[in-house]
């Protein structure tokens, strides 16, 4: 059951990576269709989804590790530096990034 | 302040941070600005959940159904996101080309008349230039069929010509394997020149070494015969030695005149091969003048390569000459494997006549020892003898010496025994004298023995007995 349950939750967050890697390819279809401010917005969305890839990728890598019985990834990457470095650096830059984003839109509306 | 209370810090001010963004959006939401796709943006806001379970790290007991309803949510979020992404870019496509029908279809007089005088004779250009850009198409593939059939005899052109090329490194380098052959061969006859040199010098010092040897030979005929002369007792032995040796000498010389004919063969044999030497030098001055030519014809038809048929025709004719070259090439390698044959027919004789010499010189090596073990043997006999005759003329030297000492010791002895003669005649002399003196002392004895008879017979007659005693006395 446990077993069962690792490999649902590695299952699902593999598919919300290729979901936020979509969800960025339609953004940006979706840009050509606003004005040009709210185009600007929705490209620093984009840049902070593209973080926020990374940060699902580190998540993936350290739901690997954490099911060690079945995955030993942490004896080849050093997730606990990943993990440091993508909560000091990367989920605040997400946050700028949208923050940013509806500043831009608030300027020129 | 440890690295984990940061982190857990960290992860809660970004919870904030989103939930400050949320309360940003929503309070905009009122705001008249015209964004289509702003309920996309409104879904994003859903990740807020998940900083703010991110934000609970810290709970390592939940960590399995944390990461579990994490994943759920992220899975959940990005599904809705580009599920209404996608039905949002139907709907973005389908209004936007509405809008555009909507700008040519309508009954207003305006527009009717703006599709007249603007749209219409943009159309009308449009279509001219779809003509126009068909008609080009249609250039274009004209000039396509006629630029595939000269890309296809270009290709042609550059197959035969890669073929020729080909043709020709071939021969380059058959021509080049050839000239490295002929190289190989030159150094072969080379070496063969110098092991023949090598030879000759062998044969020439082999030839100083037998005339010396020969000389020492006739020196020590010279010596035995010396020595002949001076030790006959010997004479025998020597003479055998001696017509031993002659026999030798004449073996020598026949082998010396065998190997001065090899000699005369091994020189004559030397001027044909400098003479096929310089034979050769001259044809392949001949080939480099002509591979020269070939290669300076291959510049050229390098550079002229856009001209080909007349590169053809120089191709064909220098193909002919090529092949004329090679059927040359072919009848010198023919001379020069022949040449070969005899080169290697010629080292082999003269490894051999080498082996024979070699052969030959042991012999005379095993005939030196031997003379000179008879030599020595000679000479110690020699040497024995002169002992020998040295202890007799020193017994003899001995024996003078004696016979003088005993002449000397003669002469002594006779001028003693004269001496003695000349003693004993004294003597004889003296014992004559003594005699006569002792006759004359018998006579005076006798004399006075009658006188003392007298002088008794007087005394007796006249005197007492004690004058009888002193005449005794």
């Amino acid at each position: 059951m446990r077993i069962l349950l690792n490999e649902i939750i590695i299952g699902l967050a593999i598919g919300a990576i290729l979901f936020i890697v979509i969800a960025m390819i339609m953004l940006l279809k979706l840009k050509f269709f606003e004005k040009e401010t709210a185009g600007n917005a929705i490209s620093l969305v984009v840049v902070g989804l593209f973080f926020y890839l990374i940060m699902a990728i580190a998540d993936v890598l350290n739901y690997l590790s954490i099911f060690d019985g079945i995955y030993d990834v942490s004896t080849y990457i050093n997730l606990e530096l990943i993990n440091n470095v993508i909560s000091f650096f990367v989920a605040p830059l997400i946050i700028i990034c949208f923050i940013a984003a509806i500043f831009v839109m608030r300027e020129n509306y | 302040m440890g690295l984990n209370e940061l982190l857990i810090f960290q992860g809660f001010f970004v919870a904030i941070l989103y939930l400050i963004l949320v309360f940003l959006w929503v309070s905009y939401r009122n705001e008249t600005y015209n964004l289509k796709s702003r309920k996309i943006i409104l879904i994003l806001l859903f990740l807020s959940v998940i900083f703010v379970v991110r934000a609970f790290n810290f709970l390592n007991s939940f960590i399995v159904e944390k990461a579990f309803a994490l994943v759920v949510v992220q899975f959940l979020v990005f599904a809705i996101l580009v599920a209404y992404g996608v039905k949002m870019n139907e709907t973005f496509k389908k209004s936007s080309k509405e809008e555009l029908e909507l700008l040519v279809t309508t009954n207003d007089k305006i527009k009717d008349g703006i599709n007249r005088q603007i749209i219409l004779p943009e159309i009308i250009k449009l279509k001219n230039i779809k003509k126009s850009i068909a008609n080009e198409q249609k250039n274009l593939e004209y000039l396509k069929k006629n630029s595939e059939d000269i890309r296809q005899n270009l290709k042609r052109a550059e197959t035969k010509i890669k073929s020729s090329f080909k043709e020709l490194y071939k021969k380059e380098d058959e021509i080049k394997e050839r000239t490295s052959s002929l190289k190989s061969r030159e150094s072969k006859i080379n070496d063969i020149e110098k092991k023949i040199t090598s030879n000759h010098d062998a044969i020439i010092n082999k030839d100083k070494e037998l005339s010396e040897l020969i000389a020492n030979i006739k020196e020590k005929e010279r010596i035995l015969l010396d020595k002949e002369d001076q030790l006959k007792e010997l004479k025998e032995d020597i003479d055998d030695s001696k017509n031993s040796v002659e026999k030798e000498k004449g073996i020598v010389e026949d082998r010396l005149n065998k190997l001065n004919a090899v000699k005369n063969e091994l020189m004559e044999q030397h001027n044909i091969i400098g003479k096929e030497r310089s034979q050769l030098r001259k044809d392949k001055e001949q080939f480099d003048i002509n591979f020269r030519k070939f290669e300076h014809d291959k510049n050229m038809a390098a550079s002229l390569k856009e001209s080909m048929a007349r590169q053809k025709e120089e191709f064909d004719a220098r193909f002919n000459e090529i092949k004329k070259k090679d059927a040359e090439l072919k009848l010198l390698d023919k001379v020069y494997a022949r040449r070969d044959a005899s080169i290697s027919k010629l080292s082999k004789d003269i490894e051999i006549k080498s082996i024979k010499i070699n052969e030959k010189d042991m012999q005379l090596k095993k005939l030196q020892k031997e003379t000179d073990e008879q030599q020595d043997f000679i000479e110690d006999q020699l040497d024995g003898l002169e002992g020998k005759m040295k202890a007799a003329s020193k017994e003899k030297a001995r024996l003078e010496a004696d016979r003088k000492k005993l002449h000397e010791m003669q002469e002594n002895l006779a001028e003693e025994k004269n001496k003695l003669k000349m003693k004993m005649d004294k003597v004889d002399v003296e014992e004559e004298k003594l005699i006569d003196e002792r006759k004359a002392m018998d006579k005076e004895r006798k004399l006075l023995m009658n006188k003392e008879i007298k002088l008794e017979k007087l005394e007796k007659a006249s005197v007492p007995k004690e004058s009888g005693e002193n005449l005794v006395k």
